[in-house]
């Protein structure tokens, strides 16, 4: 590991984890909805052709079999697709949308040089980034517990897509677009596949439930598992090779800092080496992505094969995201926990055995997903590790706007360069008494700075063209 | 002069620079060393910079970065700005007694090797 990454004390690997924990839950999602979503396919086939009661013989048994892993398949790789572009993709885009209105909010000064450290610095905190990412959420989470409810058909499964949706929106508000796109489809898949089994009310819907629960999940949750492994895997190294040519492209950009050069252009604070730290990300989490699509396979497939193991994990899932999201990382044993006694409470060991595993996947999914959110929108969840390591007196707050009028008013290059040396002053200050009299002294002096800058500017202006 | 008004400020800015002469100094560096406010030694700088006894540099964004802060500005006396301030400075002494304020004991402060014209 490089001296990056010792440098900042472990923020790397959480990253690592979140990054790659996200497998977890993609697998295991992908795997219930093939399970659910292929269940109950199966259900109406075999009403529709074989009728109630007439399955089990062994013909039948395989073309089960062929359509579970299809369509655990097929449909795993549609979500899994939309999960990744979702949370990847939207990530990026709302922390590039927000920081270019935060820029484009600054008054225009008369350089054509984006202002550098006050921006950089006001990077978008956490919270505010989670309101978006709660509204597109829920947004999402409508959608794809609607896509459940249209695709189904029957009434009972509307049901279960409804009530799908519902819980995917209200995991987003409490979560973020990746949540929401799983806890919405997973509820709509596996409460659509319970609630059409019970309202059904045929031996034929519940075994054949079974049946493309257990196959879909067992073979179909694997190979969907290690293909999303793959494409995480693929995401993240992209991302982390693009941030890198970012980067070294801006570094490229910047000037030689001669004279009244603006300063360079800094990177938000907080996020020290970040090419670096995508890099290692890259490699930590397709390291943790293969796993947590491992564990998806061992832990939800075989909860899955189970119905009211799916039943009590999901809830644990449910409730430990919920809980998650209150007190952090016990949302692995407060999901494990009541998923474990909602599936004990239905199918005794085996279930709860089931339940306690998909209770725990959900809740490190639920986890995982959580770091992912945070690592594509604010630079991770090592961001916080980092920024309780920064030198003690150091100010991250920005310089005010009421100093910015004085950039606009100076010419040239020059109001860039004063701006960013008026930053360094204020995130140097020891206390904030100290910065506001900083701030007074700047505003103070402005009059004067404005005279002189003009001057000099005007009479260099002169002797070149005289020359 | 070449245009710069020798003022108590301008001096005292001076005093700090010259109170380490090869070695770089930072905006709050020279506030400290000068007494004076960031808002006051900004434009002073500036004058100094514009002709010619400052010279300036932009720190390297990565050590900044490393310990998360923006980059500071470096400012050294130019040889020919050294030479210059050390002959202001020494002759302000001469005609106040004000430099002794602004001038800590063993700074470098003495003739100017080569005083050329202002």
């Amino acid at each position: 590991m490089s001296t990056q990454w010792r440098e900042n004390g472990g923020g790397g690997m959480v990253d690592g984890i979140a990054g790659g924990v996200v497998g977890s839950i993609a697998g295991g999602v992908v795997g219930s909805i093939a399970g659910g979503i292929v269940g109950n396919l199966v259900v109406d086939l075999v009403v529709d052709v074989v009728g109630d009661g007439s399955i089990g013989g062994p013909g039948f048994s395989g073309v089960a079999v062929l359509i579970g892993v299809l369509g655990g398949v097929m449909v795993g790789l549609l979500v899994a697709t939309f999960v990744t572009f979702v949370g990847v993709v939207g990530g990026v885009a709302i922390g590039s949308v927000r920081r270019r209105l935060r820029s484009w909010r600054a008054p225009s000064c008369l350089s054509s040089t984006p202002a550098p450290g006050p921006h950089a610095q006001s990077w978008p905190g956490v919270s505010s980034q989670w309101k978006e990412n709660a509204v597109i959420g829920g947004v999402v989470g409508g959608v794809v517990g609607g896509f459940v409810l249209v695709w189904v058909g029957s009434i009972d499964e509307v049901f279960g897509g409804f009530v799908g949706g519902v819980v995917g929106g209200i995991i987003g508000i409490l979560g973020g677009v990746v949540i929401v796109v799983g806890g919405g489809a997973l509820g709509g898949g596996s409460l659509g596949s319970d609630i059409g089994g019970i309202l059904g009310s045929d031996i034929g819907g519940i075994l054949g439930s079974y049946a493309g629960s257990f196959f879909g999940s067992y073979v179909g949750i694997f190979i969907v598992g290690i293909l999303v492994a793959i494409v995480i895997h693929v995401i993240c190294v992209v991302g982390g090779v693009l941030s890198g040519v970012r980067r070294r492209l801006r570094n490229r950009q910047v000037p030689t800092y001669v004279s009244s050069a603006p300063a360079p252009r800094p990177r938000a604070q907080g996020r020290p080496g970040m090419s670096c730290q995508w890099r290692e990300n890259a490699v930590m989490g397709g390291i943790f992505g293969a796993f947590g699509a491992f564990c998806a396979v061992v832990g939800l497939g075989y909860g899955v094969g189970v119905i009211d193991g799916v039943v009590g994990g999901v809830v644990g899932g449910v409730v430990g995201s919920i809980i998650g999201s209150i007190v952090g990382g016990e949302v692995v044993i407060g999901g494990g926990v009541i998923g474990g006694v909602l599936g004990g409470g239905a199918e005794g060991v085996e279930g709860a055995l089931s339940g306690v595993l998909g209770g725990v996947m959900c809740g490190v999914g639920v986890v995982g997903v959580v770091g992912v959110v945070q690592l594509v929108s604010t630079g991770g969840v090592g961001q916080r590790l980092r920024g309780g390591q920064a030198p003690s007196g150091l100010n991250s707050a920005p310089a005010p706007k009421s100093l910015q009028w004085v950039r606009a008013l100076l010419p040239g290059d020059e109001g860039t360069a004063w701006f960013s040396e008026v930053t360094s002053y204020l995130a140097e200050a020891p206390d904030e008494q100290i910065r506001r009299r900083y701030v007074r002294g700047f505003r103070r002096a402005a009059p004067q700075l404005i005279w002189t800058s003009w001057t000099q500017y005007l009479s260099a202006s002169t002797r070149r063209e005289l020359s | 002069m070449s245009g710069l008004r020798m003022t108590v400020a301008v001096q005292a800015v001076l005093g700090a620079l010259l109170q380490q002469p090869d070695t770089e100094l930072y905006g709050l560096e020279i506030v400290k060393a000068s007494g004076l406010e960031p808002g006051t030694i900004y434009p002073i700088l500036q004058r100094l910079r514009g002709t010619g006894w400052v010279s300036d540099r932009w720190e390297d964004p990565e050590p900044a970065h490393t310990e998360g802060r923006p980059p500071r500005r470096y400012y050294r006396l130019t040889t020919e700005g050294r030479a210059r301030a050390v002959h202001t400075l020494q002759r302000s002494r001469n005609r106040s007694g004000l430099s002794r304020l602004l001038t800590p004991p063993g700074s470098p402060v003495g003739p100017p090797p080569e005083a050329g014209p202002a």
